[in-house]
């Protein structure tokens, strides 16, 4: 009747490696004895759930990819990265940073912590009828591998393949303690086995909802699933999802055209409260890093100055004044989230003494102008979260012009065209599993941005053998220990992160706010009245 | 009429010069200035971060390397054969994709415009009953008054009044690119409204100077004193020349009314080109600003085209000049 | 096309400005009312950084405060002063666009007057680039141009001049074959003044009047569009205190605080109705006809 958590899976994970080979480490296997369903997917207690009603959701947060492509049946082009109305992955991360098994019932690994066993859930239908078994999770996974669908698995995937009918194998070309968390990235979907060129084209998944029209730069609408692998859901008879602005999100909902909408700006949530709206917030959400170029000759390169410029933004205003959450966690210049267990506060984050002294010493008493640093807005806030930060480094006597531009942080432009990762700019960094988190600063070029030197060596060489820990306990201070090598030398500015928020109609019950904008189910909400 | 023939031929061969030149300008804003389409994809303050190697290596992936009226011709080529070549990210075809938001923004220019030529002409010729009557006073400083009204505050005034406060109109157009155009005509209403409270204005004033002018002129005196009714003399001694002066200035005011198109799509969501343009900005496809410049600009031309040739069909004594202005 | 000019030639005399025709002008209130405000908005723009009582980028109180002694009208959605933001939000829009069509208003005059008193081939070829040029939608030109120029100042004075020279070219050249065509000008062509004598020893005085309209006009449809792109996210950015930025801002709050949205649009209306009953007054005392503006 228990979930295991994370830490006791880890745990379970070291003693089994140890003590009991093969058999002990699982991942969530236990269920709802009365209903059959994962005890993750147990609704709140004294819950009434009705059936029917219809679920029309606005979404601020334009993912990068909206309108790149016109196939929009496409997860990875889909309209809002809340993929899980229509699609799942093999596992998924819960509201309390637990791994839960989606279309996976558990998993194990041997002791090398290189080969992952995957059993998967039987029964479960695609909607167009096909059962899911092994081929489709293998086909899916490589074609994911094969469009580079997350960066946070290529780098350690070898192979898949299929051990049953409802089993896969991974094996990977390192050890990889928290190789099942990166499955739950939302591009990750499992789809029909089909040739390399359709495969993921056809808008077919396994979620709670089938797909009935999607415009890929606007919105989809989608109807019950009623073969749904989870008995007795999902309790919505129609989902709409539309992408559209803060603005625009307020005027729908307070028109009645939409009964929710996901990521709405801290700032506006009044004008959903006042129309009888409830919002729902989370603990965390995407931070935003600033990066630095090192690999040209920029004031910058000097680290004194990356800590100067880091030690001077009042994060706590960002804070109190955008998210209204005084006194909560701040960015620490990693890509660790306050809401990881494995967070590493600075020791001193805010200083403006010491930031002056920092300057000083590297030869700018009277201050520093630094080069502008531009970005294009993603979450609705983030002008707002900028003219902060620009305004409060002020006072340690750094000028630097944070300018909104109509194209930078599109990550497919970075990533695609402008290889070179020598620009400054500001990009999203969402919350994930402590090694997908301390990964981006050893593995991903544009956001460590030319970190060199002896401390970036020693950030690399701690993050492999950190992976490799099967013992959780080691792993968390090891952690620790790469965070405060990266607070030691600044290769990026991290501000701290959002707290996600809601709102929805208080007809709309059970919809919650993810921390991971892309953990956002549908399959347990439901329609008053 | 071989004449009228000839001068419909000189229009047609004039804007396809001036498209030409369009393309040439669009050209030159997206691929040249400042340095290429490689540096339009690189704001200006960026272009220090790039090593002068890696911009030559991206250039030549880009075929930019090439000589400049080189590749204007193969862009000129392209945009005059409708080829709108593929995005740069995902490299599908821009053609299909701006198909639809490219009929949509015609319906929505289009009614407006028909709606605004409706208005123009009933308040002009209201108003010019009886020139400074407290009806003309009225009409033209209402009209001076919602010209000056930013376009993007009417919008969202009009849909948070109309929509989301007396629930007249949707407050959100939902329907997607390729809905049925007649959902895309009734969806348009309000943010036609939009766009003509700004857009009536300029037309009224040229149709309300022209009607002044003709109603003061020697035929209608003689219609006057011939004892034809005032309205009959209005509608059809007078309108017909007045219209003249509004109809010289149809470029600019198509062209300024697709400017606030952007704006009012933006504004209702409105699943037009606007959107598209504004989405092809900030991703930096620029296939697609092309694209979408140029269509723009085209419709730009071929409404002053139609224009021309109704001066020509209104006014006998305009054949006989020449036509260059 | 344009009408023919019911002024009678102005040469060289700048009495207008004593002229019984501005006082008529004047007399009537809602041409005064549109001096007053355009005054008014110019004095502001100016004068803003005295005036205000507050750094416009600091952060000062808390967020959404409303009007107090302490802070006039309020504070915004991070705690910076609206006053000192409202009464210099239009600085940076006025100031590129009265920069930019200064430089299009004189570019445009050169070559209108060329256009209209040469003719001729050279007539020919200036107005097809007019008419290309005006072809494209200004607000789609301008969006193009910043996207390779950036959003700066520095980028906005040239994309505006850029933008709006092609105008002024059409209705100077209108004026000029109109003028062209008048006993003065033939009469200096007669006495064997050069070309260049006559366009602008005769032509470009008599020009003077339907400048200053021109300007005023255009001053305030490029202050519409820069405003217009900034509230699209494409123009002036944070934390430049912008009115067409601030609408965008305060569509956030506009259910609970409406003055936030009211405060920067009455600013901005105020600017553009001020110009147009200015413009409109003192061009129909002067004689300047709508259609010669076309």
């Amino acid at each position: 009747m228990t979930t295991i958590s994370k830490r006791e899976f880890l745990r379970l994970l070291g003693l089994g490696a140890s003590a009991l080979g093969m058999q002990s480490a699982f991942g969530s296997f236990a269920f709802a004895q009365e209903t059959g369903l994962p005890a993750w997917a147990a609704l709140p207690a004294g819950a009434e759930p009705k059936t029917g009603g219809k679920l029309v959701y606005g979404q601020t947060y334009p993912n990068w990819a909206v309108g790149t492509s016109d196939n929009g049946k496409h997860p990875y082009y889909w309209v809002d990265l809340l993929t899980r109305s229509i699609w799942n992955c093999l596992v998924w991360v819960d509201h309390d940073f637990n791994l839960q098994g989606e279309l996976a019932e558990s998993w194990q690994a041997d002791e090398t912590l290189k080969v992952w066993d995957f059993k998967l859930r039987e029964g479960v239908l695609f909607h167009n009828g096909k059962e899911m078994t092994s081929a489709d999770v293998v086909a899916s996974i490589n074609a994911h591998i094969a469009q580079k669908g997350s960066g946070f698995i290529n780098a350690w995937f070898e192979s898949i393949e299929a051990t049953g009918k409802y089993a896969v194998r991974f094996n990977l070309n390192a050890a990889y303690a928290e190789w099942p968390y990166a499955l739950a990235e939302y591009r990750l979907a499992i789809v029909p086995a089909a040739g390399d060129d359709v495969i993921l084209t056809d808008g077919i998944g396994t979620g709670p909802f089938k797909l009935v029209e999607v415009d890929n730069r606007r919105g989809f609408k989608a109807i019950r699933n009623e073969n749904y692998w989870l008995k007795g859901r999902p309790f919505i008879d129609e989902v709409e999802g539309y992408v559209v602005n803060s603005q625009t999100a307020i005027n729908g909902f307070r028109s009645g055209q939409f009964n929710a909408v996901f990521n709405i700006d801290p700032t506006t949530a009044g004008q959903y409260e006042s129309a009888a709206g409830i919002v729902d917030k989370a603990t965390g959400g995407d931070q935003f890093l600033i990066s630095m170029p090192k690999n040209l000759d920029m004031a910058w390169n000097d680290p004194r100055i990356r800590l100067a410029l880091s030690l001077s933004i009042d994060r706590n205003a960002i804070n109190q004044i955008v998210y209204n959450d005084p006194g909560t966690w701040i960015g620490n210049d990693t890509h660790m989230s306050g809401i990881n267990p494995e967070f590493l506060p600075r020791e001193v984050a805010y200083d403006i003494d010491k930031a002056k002294a920092l300057l000083a010493e590297a030869g700018h008493p009277n201050g520093i102008d630094l080069p502008p640093v531009v970005f294009s807005p993603s979450f609705p806030e983030m002008p707002r979260v900028m003219a902060i930060v620009a305004e409060s480094v002020k006072k340690a006597g750094i000028n630097i012009e944070i300018r909104e531009m109509p194209t930078d942080g599109f990550s497919a432009y970075v990533t695609e065209v402008n290889k070179p990762y020598g620009r400054p700019a500001v990009g999203p960094v969402g919350p994930r599993n402590p090694a997908t988190n301390m990964s981006r600063m050893a593995v991903n070029q544009s956001e460590e941005a030319g970190w060199t030197g002896e401390k970036a060596d020693a950030y690399r060489a701690l993050y492999a053998t950190t992976i490799a820990e099967p013992d959780e306990t080691k792993r968390l201070s090891m952690y620790q220990e790469l965070q405060r090598i990266a607070q030691s030398d600044t290769p990026a500015i991290i501000l701290g992160g959002r707290r996600n928020m809601l709102a929805h109609s208080a007809g709309v019950v059970n919809l919650k706010s993810h921390f991971q904008n892309w953990g956002s189910r549908f399959d347990d909400v439901w329609i008053q009245s | 009429m071989p004449q009228i023939l000839a001068m419909t031929v000189r229009r047609l061969v004039m804007s396809f010069f001036i498209l030409s030149i369009t393309a040439l300008i669009v050209f030159l804003g997206t691929e040249v200035l400042p340095g290429d389409a490689l540096t339009a994809t690189i704001p200006t303050e960026e272009l220090q971060f790039y090593s002068a190697d890696q911009l030559a290596e991206m250039r030549s992936e880009l075929g930019l390397d090439r000589p400049i009226p080189v590749r204007f011709l193969e862009v000129w080529a392209r945009l005059m054969t409708f080829d709108f070549g593929t995005t740069i990210v995902k490299h599908e075809p821009v053609g299909p994709r701006i198909f639809h938001p490219m009929i949509n923004s015609a319906i929505l220019a289009g009614v407006a415009l028909v709606v605004m030529l409706a208005l123009v002409i009933s308040l002009g010729t209201l108003a010019s009953l009886k020139p400074g009557g407290r009806l003309d006073t009225t009409i033209s400083a209402t009209t001076l008054f919602t010209y000056s009204m930013p376009d993007f505050v009417v919008s969202n005034l009009f849909v948070i009044v109309f929509a989301v406060w007396l629930g007249l109109a949707p407050a959100v157009i939902l329907a997607p690119t390729n809905a049925p155009k007649l959902t895309i005509l009734a969806a348009s209403i309000l943010p036609v409204l939009a766009l003509c409270v700004h857009g009536v204005a300029y037309q009224y004033r040229l149709l309300r100077a022209g009607m002044v002018e003709a109603l003061n002129s020697d035929y209608v005196e003689r219609a006057r004193l011939a004892g034809l009714p005032t309205w009959r003399i209005s509608l059809v001694h007078a309108l017909p020349s007045a219209l003249i002066p509004m109809l010289n200035g149809t470029a600019s005011f198509v062209a300024g009314l697709l400017s606030g198109s952007v704006v009012v799509e933006a504004v209702f969501k409105y699943p037009g080109a606007g959107g598209e343009l504004l989405r092809a900005l900030s991703q930096r496809e620029i296939p697609t600003i092309q694209a979408i410049a140029f269509l723009a600009a085209l419709a730009v031309v071929v409404a002053n085209l139609l224009a021309d040739l109704a001066i020509l069909a209104l006014d006998p004594r305009v054949r006989t000049r020449s036509q260059n202005g | 096309m344009a009408d023919i000019p019911v002024s009678t030639p102005l040469r060289r005399s700048l009495g207008w400005l004593r002229s019984r025709r501005l006082r008529r002008a004047l007399s009537e209130p809602a041409t005064l009312m549109g001096l007053i405000l355009v005054v008014a908005h110019l004095l502001l723009a100016l004068l803003a950084p005295l005036l205000a009582p507050y750094d416009t980028s600091a952060l000062v109180g808390a967020p959404l405060q409303h009007p107090s002694w302490e802070f006039l009208m309020g504070t915004d959605q991070i705690g910076r002063d609206y006053f000192s933001r409202i009464i210099a939000g239009g600085r940076i829009a006025l100031m590129v666009s009265f920069l930019g069509i200064a430089i299009a208003v004189v570019s445009g005059t050169v070559l209108g007057i060329i256009a209209g008193y040469i003719g001729g081939r050279t007539d020919e070829i200036i107005m097809r680039i007019v008419d290309a040029m005006m072809a494209i939608p200004d607000l789609i030109l301008i969006a193009i141009l910043i996207l390779a120029l950036g959003t700066g100042p520095g980028a906005l004075i040239p994309v505006v001049a850029v933008v709006y020279t092609w105008g002024v070219v059409r209705v100077i050249r209108a004026k000029t074959i109109s003028l062209s065509t008048l006993d003065f000008v033939r009469s200096a062509e007669l006495r064997g003044e050069t070309r260049l004598a006559v366009m602008v020893r005769e032509i470009l005085p008599n020009l003077i009047g339907l400048l200053g309209v021109e300007l005023a006009v255009r001053v305030s449809s490029a202050v519409l569009r820069i405003s217009a792109l900034s509230f699209l996210g494409l123009g002036i950015s944070q934390p430049t205190p912008d009115w067409g930025l601030m609408v965008q801002e305060a569509m956030g709050v506009i259910f609970t605080d409406p003055w936030f949205l009211l405060l920067p649009a009455i600013m901005l209306s105020s600017l553009i109705i001020g110009v147009n009953f200015m413009v409109d007054g003192l061009s129909r005392a002067f004689g300047i006809t709508t259609a010669e503006l076309g």
